[in-house]
């Protein structure tokens, strides 16, 4: 028995669009240890111990309980760890599980998790981030009491500022970033400059004499690694951190409580800082094709970078023989705050019991775990940390701040990510451009300009437009 | 032209009873196949014409306007011109250098060699992209990457695989050619050997040289594998994501420049900017990019055939 021709080609036909929607779809197949811990001796408003207040003596009950603690920074497992096992020996029918992944990663879960109810019992990122999911209520609101706390004087405004959403409290601060300029000691005694850099100008300064070129003309240590490429928003981040020395932002309130931005990047500053950037890179201050970062640091490949605390830390690991030989120190005149807050979806089944470990996180006692075990710094500001800075001046550019330095945070709206976003990729492409942009201020105001409109478009589009 | 309703009416009734259990054993995966990619496809669809938010679904009803504005979108045009360079170029190489390799392994090599030859071609298929990817990213690396190296041995000075624009995704279609080459080489070694050897040898007895066997024997009949292999490249190449991803990730320490490809638009505007209308509005496009395409190689190539 044999098939009529055409009957074959309308199987075939039918085969053939399948074989396309099918491939069109979603693939089935591809697919510090440092040396001496900080000192838990401060007395905090909570007592000895700085035990948050009004911990609830049962939130678990006493049926099993297990708690899972989500969250974007895997140094920050132990941490959690650690605290886990202390809660479950005050609590034996509470168990935990640790999730955590690469940061960008971590977001991705978290914007598919929390709206289909499968996210962790504590999730914990930054406010800004999670602000969409805080509007769709999809985050329980902080319990008054824990409210009252965070208010109490035990966190300083920066970091309730980067917890505040639309006017309330809405996560619990866990730890905080910023950013310090790394330097290794030895290069720079090497090139006779007797100490760090403390303003802008001296840094490129610096950069320059620290830079070192082989006989072919390529570098083989950069002066000062600048972030160059990557995925996601860093690049205009780092850029963002090096505009604030001069006083500017990526996006300005038009006017205080307005609600309304505008790019400001694009005036003489950003162009001036632009132009260091793209004149770096002509003059072989650094490479595109050189190790950039922390692994250039660790490595020798770069004399200063900067970077936020958790650089120490993985130093004391990754790069022993560092240790004694770099110092860190603040940004001259502005640093970037971040704070990860902590949070319990409104889908969690145990919230009881996920704000009750909360507040056990932010106790001074599991506050002081987080430096040593995960390099960063704890959100709390009544701790007394000296003796850990005196065992790891590493984090000198961290806790020994100027008088008057100015914290910029990042502005609560949820499309800041796409506009930052957006704005590094441009920064990407024209950096690879160096050699058409360096020493043509014009063409960059005009490069400037143009992605500046698009960063207005995107604010007006969300309704944040000047 | 031949109507396919009429066609399937026109299939006599005892026809369809000799085949039924044909059709109930495909009913299963016919159903799966239905609910797993044949209705997000159509949902897909349905949400291009909205402003849908990842949370905030069905928000507002936008007729063309996704449609419109990605074409004024500067990353998806780029997104698209790459991807059609990476695609052709990866289809091109692929499958050129696969029906090289297919052929003399045919004529050339028998036995246990050959089946260890084959092995190690098809040994790239078997490893997941990631930490394929991962390494080629470290053979790929400006300073102390194999790659350099080895052409400084024949007087080309380094080359910046993972942050020149261009030369990204040259890297990146490198990396891909040596994964697709395995798979396409033996289904051609299989459509080769499926060839009864007659023809050549009466061929050959007509005095036909190994050329002219290989061109008017081995091409012609081979011309069904040789399309198949074409339209699973193609689709797969336009579908390209996860060596891209990974040889930009996590490059804070190392250079990479990112090579902006649709889907990797698609995952940045749906699941990093919350923007699901837009992208599948976006997905859309590829959609019809890849069916426009393969009908195209269809006609194209069942045309050619002898």
């Amino acid at each position: 028995m044999s098939m009529s021709p055409g009957w074959k080609r309308t199987l075939a036909l039918v085969a053939v669009v399948g074989l396309v929607i099918g491939a069109c779809g979603p693939s089935a197949t591809t697919a510090p240890s440092t040396a001496a811990g900080p000192s838990a001796s401060a007395a905090g408003p909570g007592g000895s111990t700085g035990a948050a207040p009004s911990a609830v003596a049962n939130a678990c009950g006493d049926a099993p309980v297990t708690l899972n603690v989500w969250g974007g920074y895997p140094e920050m497992d132990a941490v959690y760890k650690k605290a886990g096992e202390a809660y479950t020996a005050k609590h034996p029918n509470v168990s935990f599980t640790i999730f955590s992944t690469d940061l960008r990663g971590f977001e991705q879960k978290l914007t598919t998790s929390l709206p289909s109810n499968t996210a962790g019992d504590v999730v914990i990122r930054t406010a800004n981030f999670l602000a969409r999911f805080i509007d769709q209520g999809l985050l329980a609101p902080v319990p008054a009491d824990l409210e009252a706390f965070i208010k109490g004087g035990a966190y300083s405004e920066t970091d309730i500022k980067d917890a505040t959403y639309k006017d309330k409290i809405v996560g619990v601060p866990e730890f905080s970033s910023g950013t310090a300029l790394y330097y290794n000691k030895d290069f720079l005694a090497e090139a006779g400059l007797s100490g760090p850099p403390t303003s802008m100008d001296q840094i490129w300064d610096y950069a320059k004499k620290l830079a070192k070129v082989d006989g072919s003309g390529n570098v083989t240590r950069s002066g000062i690694s600048l972030r160059l490429s990557g995925q996601g928003s860093g690049v205009a981040e780092k850029f963002w951190i090096l505009l604030l020395q001069s006083g500017h932002e990526l996006v300005k309130e038009t006017a205080p409580g307005s609600g309304k931005y505008a790019a400001d990047y694009n005036g003489p500053d950003g162009v001036a800082l632009f132009q260091h950037y793209v004149d770096s890179l002509r003059d072989k201050i650094d490479s595109p094709n050189i190790d950039h970062d922390a692994k250039a640091f660790e490595t020798k490949v770069t004399a200063m970078f900067a970077r936020e605390p958790w650089v120490v830390a993985e130093i004391a690991t990754a790069a022993p023989d560092l240790v004694g030989h770099y110092g860190s120190i603040s940004l001259p005149v502005a640093d970037l705050g971040a704070t990860e807050t902590m949070y319990v979806p409104t889908s969690a089944p145990n919230a009881a019991c996920s704000w009750d470990f909360i507040k056990f996180l932010t106790e001074q006692d599991q506050q002081l775990l987080i430096p040593p075990t995960a390099g960063w710094l704890p959100s709390r500001k009544d701790l007394d940390l000296t003796a850990f800075l005196a065992a790891n001046p590493g984090y000198e550019g961290f806790l020994k701040k100027p008088a008057g330095l100015k914290v910029s945070l990042t502005p609560p709206i949820a499309e800041f990510d796409e506009l930052e976003t957006k704005l590094a990729t441009h920064l990407v492409d024209a950096y690879a451009d160096y050699a058409n942009l360096a020493g043509k201020p014009d063409k960059i105001q005009a490069l400037l300009n143009t992605w500046a409109d698009e960063t207005n478009q995107i604010l007006a589009a969300n309704g944040h437009g000047a | 032209m031949i109507h396919p309703v009429r066609a399937v009416r026109a299939v006599p009734r005892r026809t369809w009873l000799r085949y039924r259990f044909v059709f109930l054993a495909l009913a299963p995966i016919m159903a799966l196949f239905f609910y797993l990619r044949v209705l997000p496809t159509g949902q897909a669809i349905v949400m291009s014409f909205f402003k849908w938010e990842l949370i905030k679904p069905a928000e507002q009803f936008l007729g063309f306007d996704n449609y419109i504005n990605l074409l004024k979108d500067e990353n998806f045009r780029l997104a698209f011109f790459n991807t059609t360079i990476f695609a052709v170029a990866t289809t091109i190489l692929s499958v050129l250098l696969a029906l090289l390799l297919a052929t003399l392994i045919a004529r050339l090599v028998g036995g246990r060699i050959g089946a260890g030859i084959e092995l190690l071609y098809f040994a790239p298929v078997l490893v997941s992209v990631v930490p394929v990817t991962l390494g080629w990213r470290e053979i790929f690396n400006y300073q102390h990457g194999i790659l350099n190296s080895l052409l400084a041995g024949i007087g080309i000075g380094p080359q910046p695989w993972l942050s020149d624009p261009t030369m990204t995704l040259v890297a990146v279609i490198i990396l891909s050619v040596w994964k697709q080459l395995g798979y396409n080489m033996i289904i051609l070694l299989v459509g080769m050997r499926a060839i009864p050897r007659l023809y050549q040898e009466a061929a050959a007895v007509d005095g036909a040289s190994a050329w002219q066997q290989f061109r008017h024997i081995t091409l012609p009949l081979l011309a069904p594998v040789t399309l198949f292999v074409i339209v699973i490249t193609t689709i797969s190449s336009y579908n390209v994501f996860t060596q891209v991803y990974v040889l930009a990730s996590d490059v804070q320490g190392a250079p990479g420049k990112l090579v902006r490809v649709i889907v990797y638009d698609i995952f940045e505007n749906g699941f990093r900017f919350f923007k699901m209308g837009y992208a599948a509005a976006e997905a859309v496009y590829l959609f019809l990019i890849v069916i426009v395409l393969t009908i195209i190689q269809f006609r194209f190539l069942r045309g050619s055939r002898v």
